[in-house]
C-alpha cells in the first residue's frame, strides 16, 4: 500500500524574549502535510507555553505577518516555510 | 570654514554639495530626548541637519546617564531638551536647536511637530508613538520608528502609501513600563536612525522602506522582514 504521508520542514526563529522562552534561537519543526500555521500554534503552545495570536508577538510567515496572509491561521504551509516570532520593541 | 566641518562625509561618492544643501534646509522632529534620541540627535546635528526639534516632557535623572548620552550629572533634575539643545548647540553651533517642552499627545502632536520634514521616533512608549504616526500621516511627511529593550532593537521608515504605517504592522501593543535597556542598544539603533534620516532627506542609499530590521546584539543576529500595508489600516487604508 502506498503512504502518502509526508512531512514538511518548517524553521521556526525566536527572537529577542522569544528565545528566551524557547530556549533557543531557532529550530526545525516537522509538520504533516495538509498543516496549517495553526499547526504551528498548537506547536508552540503545547512545546514552550507560547500561545498565538497575542499582540505581544509578532507571527511572520515568510516575511509576512499572520494577519496579513488572507487565510490568517489556516494559511497552509509549505515545505521550506520561515517562521519568525518577536516581540514589539518599545523601549527608547 | 563649514566646507572643512562637514568634508569627511562629502567624500562619499553619493554624498553631494546638493545633499548638504537639503540637510542644511531640513526641520527634522526628534520624539523624545531618551537613549534613542541622544545619538539620533548627536550625529544628525554633527552631519549638518538645519533645524532639530527636539521634544519631551521630562527632566533628567540619575537613572538616565547609563544611555542618554546627551547629558551629564550636572544635568540633572533640569529639563532634557533645554540640556539637549545646549549641547547640540555646542558641537554644532551652525544649526537651529528647537527645544519642545510638551508631552506628545493628539491634542499636542501637531503643534509639536510643526513645519518637519521628518518625524524620528525616539519613544518609550507605543502611545505617544500611535499619535506620531497619525501626524507623520496627516502631514504626509516620512516615521522613522525604532525601539529598544535590553540588548535588542527594532527599526524602519514609513512612507505610506508607499510603505505600512505603524497601525499596519502593530495595531494594538499595550504600553509595558520601564523596560530595560542597555546603553550601546540606544546607541547603536539611534544611530541607525539617524543613518536613515540623512538618507531619506538626501535621497541616498536604499532606505529601509517596507522593510523591518530587529537586532538583537547579545547573540549579534540581525533579521530584516518584508512588511506589507494593511489595506483595512484606520489610520493609512484610505490613502
Amino acid at each position: 500500500m502506498e503512504n502518502n504521508y509526508r512531512v514538511i520542514s518548517v524553521q521556526i526563529k525566536y527572537l529577542v524574549n522569544l528565545a528566551d522562552k524557547a530556549g533557543r534561537l531557532s529550530e526545525t519543526a516537522g509538520f504533516p502535510s495538509g498543516s496549517t500555521l495553526e499547526s504551528v500554534q498548537k506547536y508552540l503552545q503545547q512545546m514552550y507555553d507560547i500561545k498565538l495570536p497575542d499582540p505581544g508577538i509578532m507571527t511572520v510567515l515568510n516575511g509576512r505577518g499572520w494577519n496579513q496572509h488572507p487565510e490568517k491561521m489556516n494559511t497552509p504551509l509549505a515545505d521550506g516555510d520561515t517562521i519568525l516570532l518577536f516581540p514589539p520593541i518599545a523601549g527608547g | 570654514m563649514e566646507e572643512n566641518r562637514y568634508s569627511r562625509q562629502l567624500l562619499i561618492s553619493d554624498w553631494s554639495g546638493e545633499c548638504q544643501e537639503n540637510l542644511a534646509r531640513a526641520t527634522v522632529f526628534i520624539a523624545g530626548a531618551g537613549g534613542l534620541g541622544s545619538s539620533t540627535a548627536f550625529y544628525l546635528a554633527a552631519s549638518g541637519v538645519g533645524t532639530i526639534r527636539i521634544c519631551d516632557d521630562g527632566d533628567l535623572e540619575l537613572s538616565n546617564l547609563n544611555r542618554q548620552i546627551l547629558y551629564q550629572e550636572s544635568d540633572i533634575a533640569a529639563p532634557k531638551v533645554i540640556a539637549a539643545a545646549e549641547r547640540l548647540k555646542s558641537l554644532n553651533s551652525t544649526i537651529n536647536v528647537v527645544p519642545v517642552l510638551k508631552r506628545i499627545t493628539d491634542a499636542t502632536v501637531d503643534d509639536c511637530v510643526g513645519e518637519s520634514d521628518l518625524i524620528i521616533d525616539c519613544l518609550d512608549n507605543f502611545t505617544a508613538r500611535y499619535c506620531c504616526n497619525a501626524a507623520a500621516v496627516r502631514k504626509g511627511i516620512p516615521f522613522i520608528h525604532a525601539g529598544i529593550s535590553g540588548f535588542s532593537g527594532q527599526l524602519t521608515c514609513f512612507s505610506p502609501p508607499e510603505t505600512p504605517c505603524l497601525s499596519c504592522i502593530f495595531p494594538e501593543v499595550p504600553d509595558s513600563g520601564i523596560v530595560p535597556v542597555a546603553g550601546p542598544a540606544a546607541g547603536v539603533i539611534g544611530s541607525l536612525e539617524a543613518m536613515e534620516g540623512i538618507k531619506l532627506l538626501c535621497g541616498i542609499g536604499n532606505p529601509l522602506k517596507g522593510r523591518l530590521l530587529v537586532w538583537e546584539g547579545d547573540v549579534q543576529r540581525t533579521e530584516i522582514i518584508d512588511i506589507a500595508r494593511d489595506p483595512e489600516c484606520p489610520v493609512c487604508g484610505s490613502l
